[in-house]
């Protein structure tokens, strides 16, 4: 009920205030959301979750970049970058999840337990799902960020056909920086916000020794690190490929 | 080699020598901890779809160091709860007492040691920042220290009694500008967006407020970790406290941005019409806001996939979650969301309150 009241502000306010764009973002989070939807509908038919998950995540890209931003050089060099970085950040994540068992659900949870009715004979690999999550939420971060410094890399160049290929590296990692506070601290913030009723009731189920290495700890920060990691990342990346393509296609 | 070169390098190496301390710190731990040093699985699957492994330990402290002991693990398929352990695994071992005399040692597994990767996930995110992000970079890693410790703080009195309404309030006050200062400096600019970020906040707070209010009061039974017995008043608190500083960050970004294109645009033309002014912190904002939604979304609502697949293949409809084992994380999400449009025109509105007539500091 609240949140269908949350809905409609939201949706009222965005109208209001923002112009043709922010409607059309709108329109992109709908597509985002059925995206979403999708996947986990997949996931339970039966589909590979980590094959749910990539392509999830190249559909969120094509939403993001392509419809709201257009097909174009700027948006095509964010998407390589993207996914080049998705690809090895993926791999990292997976062998973390498998080494430390950061998959499934932490004990001392209230609602999800075998005792409620979550059987957990569900012939799904939990490992995969917790795949396609760290996939999903890194992603989220990386678009914004690889787009901006995509974007002013271009500009700088158009500005001035004659900036070496290292000046324009240097041009998107200025802005790169500039911007790096604010999403890594969205991202550090949101996860502070879901953790918070966790911190403040730990004691009931753990000791300061066994909160540090329980599941219930590790799997959010792993996923908000990787986040994190990677909005950072991308930022030389994106410039790296951005500052040597948007030379060679002016040739 | 310059200075800067040779510092990261040897950052680098401390934080190297740092994760090694901790990978091999058993010796500090009290509760016996064994490694696994093989893994045989049992040839047959029981019926409810688990399976028996048996590991082989090697205890690495206490008296019983240096030798070697059986344990069972029961591992599902879909590992949902249970947790398959594998060579190179440390666990907490609980030694059963009647074995102790008997000469050979029978243990129950307790827990997966795992600080080490609690670790190596913050040392190489400090890292990443400093390396990638140079100065600015140093201030963000300084800034996460600084919130985790007011954030840990906040917690303390909360559990002292502390209305957490009134630890929100500050918190979101002294966070904007723990977050603010070292990175854009001490400017009228930096305390014109902290006061956007603070009204924004507080806008949406006594919103969120007044819905919760006047609504059917929420069922708490899905957020986790809640205590037993909870009033729901309180439960209201920690539900507000938990949409806000979730939407701070995003909410803070929002501010500076539009802070600073505001006084951009007020500084070539300081007599503009409100009107311009409007259409023009639009055009800019346009770009920004749907790439912050998209983050809102997918980092609060991501999270509910395993919740869904658990749900879902317990014959839970998905429309079901939504409504419940997800209302929170879409809060969350909503009034982040409402916060990154509300900000545009409270930080725009603010702007021009402090940077009326000619002059511009």
């Amino acid at each position: 009920m609240v949140n269908i009241v949350f809905n409609i502000i939201f949706i009222g306010l965005c109208l209001t205030i923002g112009g043709n764009k922010t409607a059309k973002s709108l329109v992109s989070l709908g597509g985002n959301m059925a995206i979403l939807a999708a996947c986990v509908s997949l996931i339970y038919i039966g589909v590979s979750p980590l094959f749910c998950g990539i392509v999830a995540c190249v559909a969120i890209a094509t939403v993001s970049l392509f419809y709201q931003n257009g097909v174009n050089r700027k948006t095509v060099t964010s998407f390589v970058s993207l996914i080049s970085l998705l690809f090895v950040l993926g791999i990292v994540g997976y062998l973390l999840v498998v080494h430390s068992n950061l998959q499934g659900f932490p004990l001392g949870q209230n609602s999800i337990r075998e005792s409620n009715g979550y059987s957990e004979t569900i012939g799904i690999s939990m490992v995969f799902v917790e795949m396609a999550v760290i996939l999903i939420v890194l992603e989220g971060a990386l678009v914004d960020t690889s787009l901006s410094v995509m974007t002013s890399i271009y500009e700088v160049y158009h500005q001035n056909k004659n900036t070496s290929t290292i000046e324009l590296f240097e041009a998107g990692m200025s802005v790169g920086r500039n911007i790096l506070n604010s999403t890594v601290n969205t991202l550090f913030f949101i996860f502070l916000g879901q953790e918070i009723v966790f911190f403040a009731y730990y004691e009931n189920d753990y000791t300061f020794l066994t909160l540090i290495n329980s599941k219930a700890l590790l799997q959010p920060v792993l996923e908000i690190s990787l986040a994190a990691i990677g909005c950072v990342l991308i930022i030389p990346l994106t410039s790296y490929i951005g500052s040597f393509a948007i030379k060679r296609w002016s040739r | 080699m310059t200075r800067k070169n040779i510092a990261y390098i040897g950052m680098i190496i401390i934080s190297i020598m740092c994760f090694l301390l901790i990978y091999n710190n058993e010796g500090m731990y009290q509760r016996p901890i064994g490694k696994v040093i093989a893994v045989t699985e049992a040839s047959d699957k029981a019926s409810s779809g688990k399976t028996k492994d048996f590991l082989r330990l090697e205890i690495l402290n206490g008296q019983h160091k240096g030798e070697i002991v059986k344990a069972e693990n029961i591992v599902s398929e879909s590992l949902a709860y249970k947790e398959k352990y594998r060579k190179g695994n440390f666990l907490f071992l609980k030694i059963n007492d009647s074995s102790e005399d008997k000469g050979t040692l029978s243990v129950t597994i307790l827990q997966q040691k795992r600080d080490y990767i609690l670790a190596a996930l913050l040392l190489a995110l400090i890292n990443v920042l400093v390396i990638v992000g140079h100065k600015k970079g140093i201030f963000t890693a300084m800034g996460l220290i600084f919130s985790l410790g007011l954030f840990a703080g906040g917690v303390t009195l909360y559990n002292r009694g502390l209305n957490p309404i009134i630890i929100t309030a500050v918190f979101v006050i002294a966070l904007t500008f723990i977050v603010l200062v070292p990175v854009n400096g001490i400017k009228k600019e930096t305390v014109v967006a902290g006061i956007s970020t603070s009204a924004t906040i507080f806008s949406i707070g006594i919103m969120a407020a007044l819905v919760i209010f006047i609504a059917p009061p929420i069922s708490y039974e899905f957020l986790d970790y809640l205590p037993d017995q909870f009033s729901t008043k309180e439960a209201n608190y920690l539900f507000v406290a938990e949409i806000l500083i979730a939407s701070l960050g995003a909410v803070i970004d929002i501010a500076v941005t539009i802070t600073s294109a505001t006084v951009e645009i007020l500084r070539k033309n300081p007599k503009i019409h409100y009107r311009e002014l409007a259409a023009s912190v639009g055009r800019i904002s346009d770009d920004i806001t749907g790439l912050m939604i998209n983050v809102v979304f997918f980092t609060n609502v991501g999270a509910l996939i395993p919740v869904f697949v658990i749900s879902m293949r317990n014959d839970i409809s998905m429309l079901t979650v939504i409504k419940n084992g997800g209302f929170f994380e879409i809060s969350r999400f909503l009034i982040g969301a409402i916060g990154i449009v509300a900000a545009i025109p409270l930080s725009m509105f603010i702007c021009k309150l402090f940077y009326k007539g000619d002059r511009v500091w």
